[in-house]
Formats: structure tokens, C-alpha cells, sequence
């Protein structure tokens, strides 16, 4: 009871660290609470999906290829040959835009049900209890309804009629009022019945049907309706048990993985802050021990103190998790449902539930966080000596080489043999670590030679900075933490900057024309150039089968224009390059189809010629750049598929803008409406690229931003217990005549020096790390790659955040402590 | 010289006003030591803080003369002109934390008068060089302040003090932290070595052995100084 | 990534359509005590063509849909006895509804027509009972001709001479039960008899203001004979029989029989022992007294209409079905005709749970007349 008055009474004295701590607690349970909300909200979302997928529908059928999609009179046939429970859907991705800008960063999924059909298999599966009570008829109300999730509508906003999809005037939502239905499963669904899904998606075609039926379908019912079947489709069963079970796991692995870094993450900054705190207090509980006040009841008063702000803590962080997890929702959506393949739902979350789970979790995060310095501070009761003799970093520099030496030869092994994503993200964290241990075993040393640079007429600089010898031998930790965030900081910016600058320059190359036509309608080139001037160049698309998988096989022009537009990532002589592709010998191919299939420059392969199919020999003469493409690509000259009958949606357009206008009115003239046709011009298109781009790596940079900042944090916190360690330090500066800022602002140039040796450090590994991700993990991944391209200014702004973050929480201890008058220093001292 | 006239300070402590010095005076001459005395709680420190320009009294003054200088108004010093009387004029030895960890023992010793140097001019490492022998630290120069024994590091704390050449040393319970033959060594090195340099020395001190080695000794008692024969 | 989409597709399936249904029509149908609830149909302009005494009805045309009119149904009912003499009652019927709330489109899923079919055999343990719902448009449901078809899916009745006539027909049919069983009717339908017209010509008025009024033929004297299917939800086994018995088809078509004045009726069809035909119709009505109309038919097909004054048609005993108290024992007397019958449901429980349930099945007849035929309760 003492010694909790006598906390209590130090909160006067102990106002900083305190609010340290429950900030740094709020921060934790905030993250914690909010990836919980959204593992809580994906997990529904899945687990919601196995709950009833196996009563339910066990099989669907679906086209065999997509160049013959099911079709409304297959539909029709199925259900009239007998084939019981049949439910068609079509699905369909597209932006919803308002104002010119879509309202969300991924794609609406818009789902189309043949309710009709489905209506009478609900009725008898029983899912309608009170049915008896239920009256008819207003299956009218079916029509002109679309259901989506509470969140989502909020999204949509109240005039539906603003809306459009993919920016297409002519297809508005105006039609459609909004149900909403609080479902996981729904997340950025658009749910109606077929009639208003083909209003708004007239070309669509069917994309599934599904087959309902309780309980599961046995096989003489697959035989039966096998029988049946067009040739074109075929039955797919549901519930591959193997495969479900391996997906959720990888899925609930994901989370878990999340949760669990945000766990270390959290623990990390709440250790720090709580290091701070029990180091403010070490002189008076020195004092209560000689009161004899035993350990245990310093210790476990401590606890019970940690484990109250921690509740507070969580209360507050649960508030406002949730707002920041609406606020994000529709960005960590996208990332999840990209991460993981799945669409994830909103998901309700208890409140109960949510604040026992985070504040058992932050309960034992705080008990592990004040572990460590209370096990210091039973250290620290009796006396030690703080400073590390020479004898001792010199051990240690050695034992951290060692390891360095160790870890580097490790991720070297894995780079050069690993065969899987997991091996390589693994040396990926190896190389991070051995760049740790390097910055361990270095750092004394590189601080000491910087000391040995400072000139002799700045004796206090000096001073300084062989004070920050001393200090890196006590802020490991906080270093580690800030080596590691800075590193792959860097390395991550490294990374997405070179595929923006290589991506924008390819595009800049590639697009060499003045503008693109997109359209499905039938165009007489020759016709269009007589009337109008206009030079229209069309890609002729079609897909071949090679070696068992897809390919697209495209058509190229061999104009000079479009021969110096090429971007080559492997090519030999170009002269001869061109020559060989455009006499028909030759095929270029893109990084994806090579790499995956093992080829050279100088392969041989043996494709469909495009006109007749007969299989022809080509011979690879350059391998392109192809970023992003999902699909492996080759192309030859267009003037072999002049007899094709290919797909050509996408034309080439050399004119002038009042050519363009031409054009217009051509098409006009021909029956072809605007709606038909897209035109853009070469620099929207670049813009509009780009700016795809960067919203995908919106997520990417917001996480980095994070790490960093909260690694700064850190060790910000960490030398805000140091600057208390150093007090008998500046005191003694303070009496040699040393003004109190001045004395302030060397004590800052230690720490900084820290902070900058650890950025040094963590350049040349994080550029090691961009590397291994662009040449290494991209390649493996998505079988292409890009050039590193190493910008300094992007260094220089990773810095300019970290060091603006470190001293944004350590100024205001600084400010404190340099309006301080020495007199103070000194009693307390003494 | 250092004179103190009618100096009044007092504290205020749980709402009552505690008078520390009550209206004290004293001089001290150039090259002389004073050792002043009293029971814990005194005012001991206090003075000596006064002394340095640490802190201000209420009242009362504290000058210093000296040749080639002008009087300085201690208790009248604005924070710049205390630093730098504090740089230039005074040394200052604590009971502990004399030294700075992070620097060997000469580059302690150095550090005050490589502060007071004059722009494009070497220190006086002659005289540096001499304080070190004096003090007997020769064979320590490139020790650390933590392989030093106690005694060693005062002795270091001296010639640090010292190192700049002040007119006074202001030594705050210097001994406070050794044994008995270990402070009278040490505190017979401070009184000779001052005195060797013609510079004045207040010793404030607990030990009567160390007090007894002053030119003058007075004794804290009541917010007054009492002088001891 | 393919098999995954489906997963969440199925929940939307199931449960987002299951919301949107069941609580949609929840919403409406609660505290409504009319049989339908008429949202749609309630404004004047909207309503389908109106029955009116002037139409002449014509065959074959009449046979097909009149698709300017509300509702229509062509309803089959058989008294059935297998070879092992037990008894079925079967009933099979298509269902069209008009609604005029839904936009008819270019596409072939925008249609404001819309099917709904039953199909239920009884036997004295059993029922089976399905259900379907089709877009007139898509294809899968409708009348064709050339022969005369009416068809759902794969439920089928077809005129197995080519022509265009309503009969002869084959009808094939599925139906499961309760416990998973399946039962698959193959029967061949044949009239012994002509068609008949019910009220004037066709026009039959069900109100006394005559608000309430279809155009309205049956065919009574039908003769089926067929197979059934059963077979069992576990094993592959499929037991069979064959079937015969009487059938009375009704063809009706109207806009004004539904609104919010209409309750309920209460119908039946019945086979006397002489081979003499009765149709009694109890229209219930708020708020006006309930109107009995019948029709019946001598066995060389002449038809007399019974007016409220010449028929009386009482129910005698309730009997608690399904949580209502449905009456299931009547009293008919037709006085010029001396004949005072008591008819009564074979068996209780012959509910339909369709998703507008009703009561539908065999009744037995004595008193004056012996005979079997089928009695439907609506609206209770």
C-alpha cells in the first residue's frame, strides 16, 4: 500500500514517460485490434463459405474453355433435358466510378442470380421456416434490386444514378435500388437478378451454373446429367477437400502471420516505452528497497500498473481501430482479396469478444515487455558498472562478425539454389539479418573512427562522438529494429520505384503511337485511311496451346516506328533481329514465356502458323519486356496473319487531332456508335497506366510508412531513456562553461549519429534486398523482371522521414531537459 | 579577491519559506584556501553553488577582483556570462561524476583548457604535462575514468580543474567518496597543488582532517559563518 | 482461383436470395389477409385484360396462353388406383402471372411473364411434391404448338398425336417427398368426353357484383393411365407400377380474381358414380357474403350452371392441419337435382408447401352419389 501511494504520487514527476507508455500501448492495441477485426472479417468470410457450400451446392457447371462460354440456350437445354436444381450466374469485375474516379481501389464484383430458378429450390431445401405465413407473388419486387453489404452502400452514397461502370455513360445504375445486408461474405458485391445484371452487362454471358441440391449429388446424378452435357461444358465439383483444406490453411496462415507481426511489432515499442518508464523511476526505488520494501511487491505493483494501462489501452484502441479500419477497409479488401485470391466480406466483430481477445493478447505482451526491464532493474538494484570496456566490444565485434559471416552465406546458398518463393523470401530475411549483424559488429567500430575524423579543435564534438560509442552499446535493440524497418524501406522503395520508372519508361517506348482505338466492331483499314487520313494498325490477338498451357499470340508491325518502340530484354544483333522476324523466321517472345519455359535467344520452337495453323518452326530472336502480363506472349509480324480471321479489338493510330475528328464522324457515318469505340490519346493512357500503378502500390507504401515510422518510434523512445542516463554527462559539460543548448544539441548530434550510422548501414543492404527482390523473388514469382534502378533522392527521403520522426519524439525531452538549470542536474545527482 | 557581502538566500520547502544564508559575508585572497564546515543541511553547497554562479542569491553580493580583470558581479551574471565565468575563471570538482566515460584520462585532464584556448593556438601542454606529474598521474594518461580507483579519479578531477589556469577552484565535498588515508592524500594534493599555482581554493567539507589543511576555516551554522581558528 | 469465386457466389446464392426473397415477401405479407398481396395489380391501370361475357371461346386457340390477362392455369387432377389397388391423387398444374412491375426487355431475361408450376401425388402415406419457376422468355417453360405442348423444364404435356389439340396427351412429371424420394409419372391422358364451358360460354362470374370473373373450360372426363417411378434417396432400386383413373382438367384464364377483396375459395372437382361430372366453387370475400357457383355435367357433357340459388355448398367439419383449421368434410345439395352429397379429404394432410401454400386433395363422396374427385382450399 506504501509503495502504491508512492506510485502514485511519482506521476507528477513521471508525466512523459507515463504518456509514453499508454501511447505506445494505444498504438499497439490499435494495430492489434484492427488486423483481429480484419482476420475476424476474411476468416468469416471463408468459413462462412465452407459452412455452407457442402449442404448445399456440391457442383457446378462451367465452360471447358472461355472461347465458348455458356450460353442461354445451354442453360435452357440442361433444364429441359431433367437436370434438377439448376441456378445460372454470371459474374462480372468492374470499377464503379463517380465523378471520373472509381470509389474504390479494387474491382466491384457484380453477380447476376437466375432468382427464378432459385426461388422454388429454397422453398424446398426448408430454408424458409415461417413459409406457411409467407405470401407470394412480389417476385416482381425481384427486379430492379441489388444487394450489397451496409459498408458498401455507404460507399455508393444515396443517388445511385451518379454512378457508372468503368466511367461508361450509358451503363448507369440508375435502375437499381440498394437492399443492404449485413453478410460477411459481402464485400464489394453487387448481388441482383439476371434481368437487371444483363441491363447493365447486355454482352455478358452466363459464367456458371450451379447445381443445388441437399444432399449432395450422388454419381448416377453426375453420370445422368453428364449425358447431357454440350460438348463444350463440363460438371466441376465444389468440395476438393484437399484443395480446401490446403487453401485454408495457407489463408488462415496469412492471418495468423499478419497478427503475429503486429504482435512483435507492438510488444517491441511498448517494451521500449516501458524501459523508459522503470528508468525514470530507478532512483527512488532504490530508495524504497533501503525502506525495505521488498523486490517482489516493486515488481508486482509494476505489473498490476502496466496491466491497468494496458486495459485502458485497449478500450481506447478498439474505439479507434474501428474507425481506422472503416476508413482502410476498402484498401486492405483489395490487398487481402489480391494476397489471397479470395473475396472478403465485411464481417461483424464483437465488442465483447474483440476486447477479451486484445486484451488477453496485450496482457501477455505487457507482461513479456516488462520482463526485460524489470529483470534490469533487479540488476540494477545492487550496482553495475554501464560502460563496455574495449576488452568486451571487442568480443563482441567478433562474435557478431562470426555471425554475419554465417547469415551471409546462408542467404548466398539460398539465392543461388533456391527453386520456391518460400526459399527465396527466406534468404530475403537472412540477408536482412546478416545486414544486422553486421551493423552489430560494425557499429562501435565505424562510430569510433568517426570520432578519430573529428578534428582535435572540437574537443566537444568530439566528446560526442565517442559518447556515441558508448550509447550503441545499450540501444541494440532499438538499432536492430531501425536497422531492419530502414532496410526494407529502402529496399521496398528501391523495388516499386524502378518497376514505376521501368514501367513508365517501357510504356513511353512501347505506346509509339499518337493514339489507341479500342473495338469489338468490323473496320475496313483501307476504307478508314482513304476517307480520313487516319492510319489505323491493328494487334490481331489470338491464343494458341504450347507445351499444355495458353499463349498469346499476337500480331507486331515491322514499320520503323514500331521497331523502335520495342523494348528488348535480351537481344542480339537488331539489324539482323528484325530481318529474321520480319521474313517470318523469327518470334519474339516476352520474359514470361522464356524464362518460364527455359528458353534462350537462338531457341527453336515449333508454333501454329497464325494464318494456317500448320505448326512452323520459329527461331527466338529477342526476348521483350512485358511487365505485368500475366500470360505468356509471343509475336510475329503482322503480315502473317493477314488471312487470319484473329480477334482485333486493339488498333494503332497515327493522326492528327483534327484527323481524330474525322474519324469520329466516319465512325458516325458507318453505324458505329460512341459507345462502341474508345479512343485514347497516347498521353491519357500513359497517365491512366500510371495511375493504375500507383494505386496498387498504394498498400505497399502505406505499410512501409508505417514500419518506419514505428521503428522510429522506437528508437526515439530507447533515447529518451539514454538522455537520462546521460544527465551526469551534461552536467559536467554544463560546468565547464558549456551553454545549456549547446550542451543539448551535442547531446542530440550522439544520437542522431545513431540513427544516421544505422541508415548508412542500412543502404547497401537494402539495395542488396531490392535485388534479390526484383531479380530474384519477381523473377521466380512472375517470370519477368526489370532493371534496378537506384535513386538517391528516394534515399534521401527515407532518410529525411526517419530523422524528422526520431527527432519529433525526442524534442520535446530535449527542449525540457536544456531549460533545465544545471543547478537541478546537479542535486539531483547528488 | 573573492568577496562576499551580507548574502541571503533561502528555499521555499512544503510552502515555508527555509532561510539558508542569513545575510553571510567573507573574503577570500588570491592564492588562499577557505574550507568551510558544517553539519548536513547547512548550506554548505549552497554557498559554493553561489560562489560558481550555479544559482542566485536573494540578496547579498559576490564579487571577484583579480588583476588584469575586471570585478565581476557573480550573483549578478546573466547565463552566458555565467558560463563563461565558469569556463574561464573557476574550476569545479564535484564528490562524483567528475569525469566523462567516454575519454581517456589526458583528454579529461585537456579537456577544460583545449575549451579556453585562444583561436589558432596550442595549449600549455608544458603545464598540463607538469600537472600531471604533480598529481602523480604519469603512468595513467591513457587509462579510461573506469579503470581508475576512487583516489585516481579525483586526482584526474583535480588536474582537470586545473588544467585551464582558473583563479579559483571551487571543490564541492572532493573527498566525500574515499577513505581516510586516501583523502587526506588527495586533499593534500589539491591545498599544495593550488597553492603551487597561486590559485585560490574553497574546499566545502564534512572532515575536519581535510578542513584543517585551509588557510582559513569557517564553519555553517545557521545561515552564518563562524570562523574556526 | 476459379473454385474459389464459386464458393462466395454460393453464399450470395443462398443466403443474399434468400434474404432478398423470403424477407422481401415477409415485409408484404405478414398482416395481410388477402391471398395475394396485389401491390402490383392494384392500380386500375395496370391491370391485365379483363374476362368480359362477350368472348367466344374458341379450340384449339383456347388451349393456348392469353398472355394479356393476370393469371391463368391449366390444372390437372386425377383419382387414381395402382395395380395393387391403393389410391394416388395427383395434381398437375402450370401457372402464369402477369407483372406489369417488370420491365419486358429485348433480353430474353427481361420478361413481365412469368411460370410457375406443381406437381403433387398422394398416396395415403406419402406425398410427393415439387415446384418450378421459369421466365416465359428464356425458353425453358411455355405452350408451343404443332403438337400442343405445355412445358416446365423437363415436365412435359404433349398431344402424342401431332396435333394441336389439349388431348390426347402424354404428361411426364417428377416429384420428390419428404424423405428424399423421387417419383417420376409417365401418363397417357385420353378424353372421354367433350369440353365444357362453365358460366356463360366460358365468362363465369365467382361475385355477386360480378367483379370477380374468368373465362373458364374444363375437360371432366378424362381418362389416365400411366406409370410411376419411385425411387428410394438411398438406394439405386426403383420401384414401379402402373396407374389409372379419371382426370379433370381445368383451363382459366382472368385480372379479376385477385384483389384485396378476394380471401379465398374453396373448389372441387367431382366424379360421380354415374358418371355425371360436379364443379362447386365457394368464392370467400371480405366484407360481402360468400358466393357458391357450380357447374354440372351430365356424362354426355351438357352442362347446367348452378347459381348461388341452386346449389348449396356448406363446410361441416374443421380439422387442424398445419397449425389452420381447414374444412375438409362438406355438405353439397343441389335441390333440382335431389342430391345432397357429403364429401370429405381422404386423407388430412394434403398440403401443397408450395411457396403460395394451399390445400389440394382426394375426397371421397357419399350421401345421395357416390364418387371421388378433389377439393382445394385456398386462402386460409
Amino acid at each position: 500500500m506504501v509503495f502504491v501511494k508512492l506510485l502514485i504520487s511519482s506521476y507528477k514527476q513521471a508525466k512523459f514517460s507515463l504518456l509514453m507508455l499508454l501511447l505506445s500501448l494505444v498504438i499497439a492495441t490499435t494495430g492489434l485490434s484492427a488486423v483481429l477485426i480484419i482476420n475476424n472479417s476474411a476468416k468469416q468470410s471463408y468459413s462462412s463459405s465452407n459452412e455452407f457450400l457442402i449442404p448445399n451446392v456440391s457442383h457446378q457447371i462451367i465452360a471447358k474453355s472461355e472461347d465458348t462460354p455458356i450460353t442461354t440456350q445451354d442453360y435452357v437445354f440442361l433444364k429441359r433435358s431433367g437436370v434438377p436444381n439448376l441456378v445460372a450466374i454470371a459474374q462480372q469485375s468492374s470499377y464503379l466510378f463517380k465523378d471520373g474516379q472509381s470509389i474504390t481501389p479494387s474491382k466491384i464484383e457484380f453477380t447476376g442470380v437466375d432468382n427464378v430458378s432459385l426461388f422454388p429450390i429454397l422453398i424446398s431445401l426448408n430454408l424458409g421456416e415461417e413459409e406457411e405465413n409467407s405470401q407470394p407473388t412480389n417476385i416482381g419486387l425481384l427486379n430492379g434490386t441489388a444487394i450489397v453489404h451496409q459498408k458498401f452502400a455507404n460507399l455508393l452514397g444515396s443517388d445511385l444514378s451518379e454512378l457508372t461502370i468503368d466511367g461508361q455513360s450509358n451503363q448507369r445504375l440508375d435502375f437499381l435500388s440498394i437492399t443492404t445486408l449485413n453478410e460477411p461474405t459481402l464485400g464489394n458485391d453487387m448481388v441482383m437478378d439476371l434481368q437487371d445484371y444483363f441491363k447493365l452487362f447486355p454482352n455478358a454471358s452466363l459464367s456458371r451454373l450451379l447445381l443445388v441440391s441437399k444432399p449432395e449429388l450422388k454419381q448416377r446424378d453426375l453420370d445422368l446429367i453428364q449425358q447431357w452435357l454440350p460438348e463444350h461444358l463440363k460438371i466441376e465439383s465444389l468440395n476438393n477437400d484437399v484443395n480446401n483444406q490446403e487453401l485454408t490453411n495457407s489463408f488462415h496462415l496469412n492471418l495468423v502471420a499478419m497478427a503475429l507481426l503486429m504482435f512483435v511489432v507492438c510488444l517491441f515499442i511498448v517494451l521500449n516505452s516501458a524501459n523508459l518508464l522503470i528508468n525514470s523511476r530507478m532512483g527512488w526505488f532504490k530508495v524504497c528497497r533501503q525502506l525495505g520494501i521488498p523486490r517482489k511487491t516493486i515488481f508486482n505493483v509494476q505489473l498490476i500498473e502496466i496491466l491497468t494501462l494496458g486495459f485502458v489501452a485497449t478500450l481506447i484502441g478498439i474505439v479507434v481501430s474501428v474507425q481506422l479500419v472503416n476508413f482502410v477497409s476498402p484498401t486492405v479488401q483489395a490487398t487481402l482479396e489480391g494476397l489471397s485470391g479470395k473475396e472478403v466480406g465485411f464481417g461483424n466483430t464483437s465488442f465483447i469478444s474483440l476486447l477479451v481477445q486484445v486484451f488477453s493478447i496485450t496482457a501477455i505482451g505487457c507482461i513479456l515487455a516488462i520482463a526485460a526491464p524489470l529483470i534490469k532493474t533487479n540488476q540494477q538494484l545492487s550496482t553495475t558498472k554501464a560502460y563496455l570496456s574495449n576488452i568486451k566490444l571487442g568480443k563482441q565485434a567478433l562474435y557478431f562478425s562470426c555471425l554475419t559471416a554465417v547469415l551471409a552465406s546462408i542467404c548466398a546458398l539460398l539465392l543461388i539454389t533456391a527453386s520456391s518463393l518460400m526459399l527465396l523470401l527466406i534468404a530475403s530475411a537472412v540477408l536482412i539479418l546478416a545486414g544486422c549483424s553486421a551493423m552489430l559488429a560494425s557499429y562501435p567500430l565505424i562510430l569510433k573512427r568517426l570520432a578519430a575524423i573529428v578534428p582535435s579543435n572540437m574537443p566537444l564534438l568530439k566528446v560526442s562522438s565517442q559518447q556515441s560509442v558508448l550509447l550503441c552499446g545499450k540501444t541494440k535493440i532499438a538499432c536492430c529494429a531501425f536497422f531492419i524497418a530502414a532496410t526494407s524501406n529502402i529496399g521496398m522503395n528501391l523495388m516499386v520505384d524502378s518497376f514505376r520508372l521501368a514501367t513508365q519508361s517501357w510504356l513511353e517506348s512501347r505506346l509509339a503511337s499518337d493514339y489507341y482505338l479500342y473495338s469489338d466492331e468490323q473496320i475496313n483499314l483501307v476504307d478508314v485511311e482513304n476517307k480520313t487520313g487516319v492510319v489505323l494498325t491493328p494487334r490481331i490477338d489470338s491464343k494458341i496451346i504450347y507445351k499444355d498451357q495458353s499463349i498469346q499470340l499476337f500480331s507486331y508491325p515491322t514499320t520503323q516506328q514500331f521497331k523502335d518502340a520495342m523494348v528488348f530484354s535480351d537481344v542480339d544483333n537488331i539489324n539482323t533481329t528484325w530481318e529474321k522476324f520480319e521474313n517470318g523466321s523469327g518470334v519474339m517472345v516476352n520474359q514470361q514465356f522464356a524464362y518460364s519455359l527455359g528458353y534462350q535467344l537462338g531457341d527453336n520452337i515449333r508454333l501454329p502458323h497464325p494464318s494456317t495453323d500448320t505448326i512452323t518452326n520459329f527461331t527466338i530472336v529477342g526476348i521483350i519486356y512485358d511487365y505485368g502480363n500475366p500470360f505468356k506472349q509471343a509475336l510475329l509480324p503482322i503480315g502473317l496473319f493477314d488471312t487470319f480471321n484473329g480477334d482485333t479489338s486493339i488498333y494503332a493510330v497515327e493522326a492528327s487531332s483534327s484527323q481524330i475528328t474525322k474519324l469520329d464522324t466516319y465512325f458516325a457515318s458507318i453505324d458505329i456508335d460512341t459507345d462502341d469505340y474508345r479512343l485514347y490519346k497516347v498521353e491519357d493512357l500513359l497517365a491512366l497506366s500510371m495511375q493504375t500503378f500507383d494505386q496498387t502500390f498504394l498498400i505497399t507504401d502505406g505499410l512501409n510508412v508505417v514500419t518506419l515510422l514505428v521503428a522510429s518510434f522506437s528508437l526515439a523512445c530507447a533515447m529518451i531513456v539514454l538522455m537520462h542516463d546521460d544527465r551526469p554527462h551534461n552536467m559536467l559539460i554544463r560546468s565547464f562553461g558549456i551553454g545549456r543548448i549547446k550542451t543539448q544539441l551535442l547531446s542530440l548530434y550522439q544520437y542522431l549519429l545513431l540513427c544516421i550510422v544505422g541508415l548508412l548501414f542500412a543502404t547497401p543492404f537494402g539495395i542488396l534486398l531490392s535485388w534479390v527482390l526484383i531479380y530474384k523473388i519477381n523473377l521466380q514469382a512472375f517470370n519477368w523482371t526489370y532493371p534496378l534502378i537506384i535513386d538517391g533522392i528516394n534515399i534521401l527521403m527515407i532518410y529525411s522521414v526517419s530523422i524528422f520522426v526520431v527527432l519529433c519524439v525526442v524534442i520535446l525531452p530535449f527542449i525540457r531537459a536544456s531549460k533545465r538549470p544545471i543547478i537541478e542536474d546537479i542535486r539531483w545527482l547528488n | 579577491m573573492l568577496e562576499i557581502t551580507n548574502l541571503y538566500k533561502s528555499y521555499v520547502e512544503a510552502g515555508q519559506s527555509r532561510v539558508i544564508l542569513n545575510n553571510l559575508s567573507i573574503t577570500l585572497e588570491q592564492g588562499h584556501s577557505l574550507s568551510i564546515q558544517g553539519s548536513s543541511g547547512s548550506g554548505k553547497s549552497t554557498l559554493l553553488h553561489l560562489i560558481a554562479g550555479l544559482d542566485k542569491p536573494d540578496s547579498g553580493s559576490i564579487t571577484i577582483t583579480g588583476n588584469n580583470r575586471p570585478t565581476l558581479n557573480i550573483h549578478d551574471l546573466e547565463e552566458r556570462q555565467a558560463d563563461n565565468y565558469r569556463k574561464t575563471i573557476i574550476g569545479i570538482i564535484f564528490q562524483r561524476f567528475n569525469l566523462i566515460d567516454c575519454i581517456n584520462v589526458i583528454d579529461n585532464i585537456s579537456l577544460p583548457a583545449k575549451l579556453n584556448k585562444p583561436e589558432n593556438k596550442q595549449i600549455d601542454n608544458a603545464y598540463i604535462s607538469n600537472l600531471i606529474a604533480v598529481l602523480g598521474l604519469s603512468t595513467l594518461q591513457k587509462k579510461m575514468p573506469t579503470e581508475l580507483s576512487g583516489g585516481e579519479q579525483q586526482r584526474v578531477a583535480i588536474a582537470r580543474a586545473l588544467s585551464h589556469k582558473p583563479a579559483m577552484v571551487l571543490a564541492d565535498e572532493p573527498t566525500g567518496n574515499l577513505d581516510n588515508a586516501t583523502s587526506n592524500t588527495v586533499s593534500d594534493l589539491l591545498y599544495s597543488t593550488c597553492k603551487s599555482l597561486n590559485t585560490s581554493l574553497i574546499v566545502v567539507t564534512h572532515s575536519p582532517s581535510v578542513a584543517n589543511m585551509a588557510d582559513n576555516k569557517v564553519y555553517l551554522r545557521n545561515g552564518k559563518l563562524e570562523v574556526i581558528s | 482461383m476459379a473454385k474459389l469465386i464459386p464458393k462466395s457466389v454460393i453464399i450470395l446464392v443462398v443466403l443474399v436470395s434468400a434474404y432478398l426473397l423470403f424477407n422481401t415477401m415477409r415485409q408484404n405479407s405478414s398482416e395481410d389477409s388477402s391471398l395475394f398481396s396485389r401491390d402490383p395489380f392494384i392500380d386500375a391501370k395496370q391491370l391485365g385484360k379483363k374476362a368480359g361475357p362477350n368472348y367466344q371461346m374458341l379450340f384449339p386457340n383456347d388451349h393456348f396462353e392469353h398472355t394479356e390477362f393476370d393469371i391463368e392455369w391449366w390444372y390437372l387432377t386425377a383419382n387414381l388406383v395402382s395395380e395393387q389397388n391403393e389410391i394416388y391423387g395427383l395434381q398437375w398444374t402450370l401457372f402464369r402471372f402477369r407483372n406489369p412491375s417488370t420491365e419486358e426487355t429485348n433480353s430474353e431475361w427481361g420478361s413481365d411473364q412469368l411460370y410457375m408450376a406443381h406437381a403433387s401425388i398422394h398416396s395415403i402415406d406419402e406425398h410427393f411434391f415439387s415446384e418450378k419457376y421459369a421466365r416465359r422468355k428464356l425458353g425453358n417453360a411455355g405452350n408451343n404448338a404443332d403438337p400442343f405442348t405445355l412445358f416446365i423444364d423437363n415436365w412435359e404435356w404433349k398431344n402424342n398425336i401431332g396435333t394441336n389439340n389439349l388431348l390426347p396427351a402424354s404428361l411426364t412429371f417428377d416429384a420428390v417427398s419428404e424423405s428424399g424420394k423421387k417419383i417420376r409419372a409417365s401418363l397417357n391422358l385420353s378424353n372421354n368426353g367433350p369440353l365444357v364451358k362453365h358460366g356463360e360460354d366460358g365468362f363465369s362470374v365467382k361475385s355477386p357484383n360480378g367483379k370477380h370473373a374468368s373465362h373458364y373450360y374444363s375437360a371432366p372426363f378424362i381418362h389416365m393411365t400411366g406409370l410411376f417411378e419411385i425411387q428410394d434417396k438411398t438406394s439405386e432400386d426403383v420401384s414401379s407400377f402402373r396407374v389409372l383413373g379419371d382426370a379433370w382438367y381445368d383451363h382459366e384464364w382472368t385480372s379479376q380474381l385477385l384483389d384485396n377483396d378476394t380471401l379465398g375459395w374453396d373448389w372441387m372437382s367431382l366424379h360421380l358414380d354415374n358418371g355425371d361430372k360436379l364443379m362447386a366453387f365457394r368464392m370467400r370475400l371480405d366484407n360481402q357474403n360468400d358466393f357458391v357457383t357450380g357447374s354440372y355435367i351430365s356424362k354426355d357433357g351438357a352442362l347446367t350452371t348452378l347459381s348461388p340459388n341452386d346449389i348449396s355448398l356448406l363446410p361441416i367439419t374443421f380439422t387442424r392441419v398445419n397449425g389452420k383449421d381447414m374444412p375438409l368434410a362438406w355438405q353439397l345439395s343441389i335441390e333440382s337435382k335431389n342430391m345432397d352429397l357429403s364429401i370429405e379429404s381422404v386423407k388430412t394432410d394434403q398440403w401443397n408447401h408450395a411457396s403460395i401454400p394451399y390445400y389440394e386433395g382426394m375426397v371421397s363422396i357419399s350421401g345421395t352419389q357416390g364418387g371421388k374427385g378433389f377439393l382445394e382450399l385456398t386462402g386460409y
